[in-house]
């Protein structure tokens, strides 16, 4: 049985990740840096992820 | 196929069910950046391709702007630009239930130390001093003891701007327990107690307290019937406090969380959000 794998960079410490699937919006933490990432794009199996705070000074409602 | 944006800053445990239940249920919900939309052009370029907008932003601050600004391209916005900005103030909300007669906490507007030092003189300790804007349980704070609450104060005089200085002083109501109802259109889809763990003396769903199931009884029912007669029909998380004279409405959150109250429901939150936005954009 095969899963889909999808393969980008943290753009902090340039590591190279692959996730299981995933879609644009989720988070991930690099095992690297630990820094907070998110999938703004995936094209052909690529992840163009972007570093994000953990929580923003406004979240709450 | 409906398509609906589902406008946040990131994909969280309730978006991603969200998107699974819409997929299943004949609609196309699209995560989109809420810090990307630029929006203020008439026609709102960057929700051209949608029917309908629902603000999932966990920001107090985009939230209703973001909906202000698609309501005046013409695009049909969940929840409604005044029902969001009702809930994000915690002041304007209270005003707007206690004149619809609704039961709301005994409070006073906290903006100087004047006012602090009235608010403390005039209400009984213990008291809960909180902001009026934010949410999460954060800088919520537990007044025991008249000879601290001045020092407490002191790091809200610390804060950089007025807009995180205003707060509300209230009754300390429940020992720390309230009831979050969540309603999607108009119906009380789920409802769920919150208790402190004894970690925190907060309640909030936020901060991982236990919880367990409550019984939809008919007070609950009418209550949240009346907040939603106030907001018109969205997608609420509605706190309460239980009081000796009954229940009295805490807050709404226009974006609610429900990962807790789901874990007491039978019922599928995602699938009632699902359908209510079939039937707003049908």
């Amino acid at each position: 049985m095969s899963t889909t794998v999808l393969t980008g960079v943290c753009p902090e410490c340039e590591t190279d990740l692959t996730t299981p699937p995933i879609v644009p919006g989720e988070t991930l933490s690099c095992p690297e840096c630990l820094l907070t990432l998110r999938v703004d794009d995936i094209d052909d199996g690529r992840l163009r992820l972007r570093m994000v705070e953990v929580t923003l000074r406004d979240w709450g409602q | 196929m409906r398509h609906v944006a589902l406008v946040a800053d990131r994909i969280g445990w309730e978006e991603r069910r969200l998107i699974a239940a819409a997929g299943a249920h004949d609609l196309r919900l699209s995560w989109v950046d809420d810090g990307a939309l630029c929006l203020g052009a008439p026609a709102a370029p960057a929700l051209g391709d949608f029917d309908a907008v629902m603000i999932r932003s966990r920001s107090y601050t985009r939230g209703g702007l973001i909906a202000t600004a698609a309501e005046a391209a013409r695009v049909p916005v969940l929840n409604t630009a005044a029902a969001i900005h009702a809930c994000e103030n915690k002041l304007s909300l209270r005003a707007l239930l206690r004149a619809a007669d609704l039961p709301v906490p005994d409070f006073r507007l906290v903006l100087s130390r004047a006012d602090f030092a009235a608010a403390l003189a005039e209400l009984p300790l213990p008291l809960v001093l909180k902001p009026v804007f934010g949410g999460m349980g954060k800088r919520v704070t537990l007044l025991r003891d008249a000879d601290t609450a001045q020092s407490v104060y002191d790091y809200v005089e610390d804060l950089g701007h007025g807009f995180e200085q205003a707060a509300l002083v209230e009754p300390f109501l429940d020992g720390g327990s309230s009831v979050r109802c969540f309603v999607a259109g108009r119906q009380l889809v789920a409802s769920a107690s919150f208790r402190s763990a004894g970690g925190d003396w907060r309640s909030n769903a936020a901060l991982g307290n236990r919880h367990r199931r409550v019984a939809q009884g008919p007070e609950i029912s009418k209550i949240v019937d009346a907040v939603v007669d106030v907001l018109g029909e969205g997608i609420y998380g509605i706190d309460l406090f239980e009081t000796p004279d009954g229940f009295v409405v805490n807050e709404v959150n226009h974006a609610p969380a429900f990962r807790a109250v789901a874990d007491t429901s039978e019922l599928d939150i995602p699938t009632a959000v699902v359908r209510y936005l079939q039937e707003v954009t049908s």
